[in-house]
């Protein structure tokens, strides 16, 4: 009998004028993450969008509409001509199939947008109560802290009741707040920000850095397991990932420069190719993992001397978590497995014992000198790859890497 | 510089060391360790094997890749022999085998495996006598397809029949000197173990193949990793290997070619020698490869010969190259002649197709001073 799904805006309902676009955006989002079950229809009454399930299970569309950013909340609805008589009978039915043979607290809430129905709100929630009194025993009214809410909403179309309701994702419509650029490790940390810059609205693209042969393809491997897993929450069900070879740059650094300016360093070049990717790209910040006082290189003085190198806004959702916070967010988001998988990243090759915590920009820049990077970061974004990550297609990267090769090879058979 | 020694090597080509120079450029990894750099050299090894089973029109076969053609064998012979040991089983093989062959089953007789060496009159084997050699014993049959010192070519098409006929022996062939040189009128994968090496065909030295059914389980003969199936353990050189696709390539591309230019070249040296008096040419079988003409004088030892000819800067070969004193009787020789002096006053002159009839004519030359001393 549960024949709806409806699904309610959150924050957007504030921003009045650009609504309209907002909400066909979100409900583009859903169509295109529900496409696969074909018997949906779909239907957009004001702030709320209906999906009809033409006996489509609901189960499995529950757990993809909890990734789609700007839903508030969604109810599996059903539906009855607004008449007291069929909307007794509907309420006895979905109430039986939530108490189980329990005993269970409930209480009614009515909304009756229909202000012809005969009834008002109270006068219905009276009736519906004392006809569910009386047909099912062992049910008790409690109006502080029910078990379960029955909800019923009249309206001219026809009057629509349940028991269930989900709390969505919130944030905005997945690309409504434009493109920014993911730099993107394989730890816990920087998925989880590009999650959460997902969830708020922005459109991402990721950049990893890559130093084989002292990082493996199972690190970038991870890297595409980590973003596959954060694929279902994106408007276009995909990520575009750049992998960066990274190991003559880093090689240079460990060779020329400081022992304890080499992270400095390190991170101001990926900065200096994130920030130029973004730019061919159109992204308009970088976002990433970094978590104030969390390591060497994320210290105030740190980010500091760091984020000189660019010239967008760097946003670090992060920033100001505990550890334990965010492992929560990753536990919540299946990525946490994933992080802790122990593949070397160029992040952890080459690390010195005491890295500088307090870099300064005139030391930084005196120790950079020494190499001449500009060359090694235009070889860098020359060899970089550009990979599509798909919703529910796994990319092997091995198999890739080796096609690739092949291509490359065949001239010496 | 004339060259008439290709039996004993080749000039490897320029292509097959550009591959050589490029997978160690570039793909140097170790091939077993874990990371991708060593994943993608496996894949490489990998595609030089499927390469080479398309080239041959090979199905069910595993490759071992071998330090050349003397291990191939070893490994081929020991290994399938080995778990026989003390169990009065019958080996076979000709009197005409390679040293890497004949000692191996000399090596065998010694400890107690009954070997028969069948003997080769013609420079090939009679095929009666093979059928009638192989018992309900026999657990291995070793023949070569062209003689490394006549040139004589073994009927391989009837032997494979008749070992699999009349029993359960497993057929391993030598085929160093006729494959890719050759047309076979057999299927490379009807034979169980088939031998061949790479500095033969303009390949480089140091790489052989032993290409044996994937389900003949051999034991190995040194032990260490679990690289080959455990049955060759060492560390992959995936250059040489790669570098073995390449040279079967290019050899399978022009064989037909090179084959018929050679043999207009043998043909024609022979001609002339059959002009000199003190020369015999060793080629007693109806079926023989172009690319070998053994000659014998009558009264100048081959060893003499051979260095008269260096001066003039010609080189020719006296016998097997791997053995272990040049004045070793030529134990191929003496086979089809049952001539001591026969076998001592041979030389081999191998034709390719960087010989000219210019080249011939420069050796006829020489050897009719020679001969005239």
């Amino acid at each position: 009998m549960e024949d709806h799904i409806l699904i309610r805006y959150g924050e957007l309902s504030l921003k009045k004028s650009n609504r309209k676009q907002f909400t066909m955006r979100i409900e583009n989002h859903i169509k295109r993450a529900l496409k696969d079950f074909k018997a949906l229809t779909f239907e957009a009454r004001g702030m709320r969008f209906y999906i009809i399930l033409n006996n489509e299970d609901s189960l499995p569309i529950v757990e993809i509409l909890k990734k789609i950013p700007g839903i508030y909340s969604f109810s599996i609805v059903s539906r009855c001509q607004s008449n007291l008589e069929d909307i007794c009978k509907l309420a006895h039915q979905l109430v039986l199939e939530q108490i189980k043979d329990k005993v269970q607290t409930f209480k009614i809430e009515t909304h009756r947008a229909d202000k012809n129905f005969p009834l008002t709100s109270l006068e219905i929630t009276k009736e519906v109560g004392r006809y569910l009194f009386k047909t099912i025993p062992g049910l008790i009214a409690d109006v502080h802290h029910p078990d379960f809410t029955l909800s019923l909403d009249v309206r001219v179309e026809g009057t629509f009741i349940y028991t269930k309701t989900y709390l969505g994702l919130g944030g905005f419509p997945a690309g409504s707040i434009g493109k920014t650029m993911l730099m993107i490790s394989g730890g816990i940390d920087s998925v989880v920000a590009g999650y959460m810059a997902i969830k708020k609205g922005m459109t991402i693209e990721a950049i990893h850095f890559s130093s084989p042969p002292y990082t493996s393809d199972m690190a970038v491997q991870k890297v595409i397991d980590l973003l596959e897993t954060i694929c279902p929450y994106t408007e276009y069900l995909n990520i575009n990932l750049y992998i960066v070879p990274f190991t003559p740059l880093q090689k240079a650094i460990y060779d020329n420069v400081r022992d304890d300016y080499v992270i400095t360093i390190m991170r101001r070049m990926m900065y200096r190719i994130s920030n130029i990717i973004a730019k061919k790209i159109n992204a308009l910040a970088i976002i990433n993992g970094e978590n104030i006082g969390q390591v060497a290189s994320q210290t105030l003085e740190s980010m500091a001397t760091i984020e000189e190198v660019v010239d967008i806004p760097v946003i670090r959702p992060l920033a100001t978590y505990d550890k334990q916070e965010i492992v929560n967010i990753a536990t919540k988001i299946n990525t946490y497995p994933i992080s802790i998988l122990p593949y070397e990243d160029c992040c952890t090759v080459f690390v010195p014992k005491h890295p500088q915590i307090k870099p300064k920009l005139s030391s930084t820049i005196q120790e950079e000198n020494k190499i001449a990077y500009l060359p090694l970061i235009d070889e860098a974004i020359n060899n970089t790859q550009r990979i599509t990550l798909k919703n529910k297609q796994h990319f092997n990267y091995l198999e890739y890497s080796i096609n690739m090769l092949n291509k490359n090879t065949s001239e010496l058979f | 510089m004339i060259y008439f020694d290709a039996t004993a090597t080749t000039k490897p080509s320029q292509e097959v060391l550009d591959t050589y120079n490029k997978v160690n450029k570039e793909y140097w990894f170790n091939p077993s360790s874990m990371y991708n750099l060593s994943v993608i050299c496996q894949n490489l090894i990998e595609q030089t094997s499927a390469n080479i089973f398309k080239m041959l029109n090979l199905k069910d076969k595993f490759i071992y890749y071998t330090s050349g053609a003397t291990e191939a064998n070893n490994m081929a012979i020991m290994g399938l022999v080995k778990p026989y040991i003390n169990q009065n089983k019958h080996i076979i093989t000709t009197e005409i085998e390679h040293p890497s062959v004949y000692n191996t089953f000399k090596y065998l007789e010694s400890i107690g495996f009954k070997v028969t060496y069948l003997k080769c009159k013609n420079g090939i084997i009679n095929l009666d006598d093979l059928k009638a050699s192989l018992t309900k014993d026999t657990i291995l049959v070793s023949i070569m397809w062209v003689n490394n010192i006549i040139g004589s070519i073994n009927p391989m098409k009837d032997i494979i029949e008749i070992v699999k006929k009349n029993s359960h022996a497993k057929l391993h062939s030598d085929m160093v000197q006729g494959f890719a040189k050759i047309k076979p009128d057999f299927a490379f994968n009807d034979i169980d173990l088939i031998t061949i090496t790479m500095h033969k065909l303009e390949g480089l030295k140091g790489i052989g193949l032993l290409i044996s059914n994937k389900n003949l389980k051999l034991e190995p003969i040194i032990y260490g990793g679990h690289q080959q199936l455990a049955l060759r353990p060492g560390t992959l050189d995936t250059g040489l290997i790669v570098s073995a696709a390449k040279t079967i390539r290019l050899a399978l591309e022009k064989q037909d070619a090179s084959y018929y230019y050679v043999q207009d070249l043998a043909n024609y040296l022979k001609n002339k020698l059959n002009k000199l008096p003190f020369i015999i040419i060793n080629a007693p079988s109806p079926l023989q490869s172009p690319y070998i003409v053994s000659i014998s004088f009558t009264n100048i030892k081959g060893e003499t010969a051979m260095h008269y000819l260096e001066k003039a800067d010609i080189y020719v070969g006296i016998g097997s190259a791997c053995n272990e004193k040049i004045q070793t009787l030529e134990r191929t020789i003496l086979a089809i002649s049952l001539d001591k002096e026969r076998a001592n006053n041979m030389i081999r002159i191998s034709l390719s197709t960087h010989n000219t009839k210019e080249d011939i004519d420069l050796l006829v030359n020489k050897l009719q001073e020679l001969g005239s001393k």
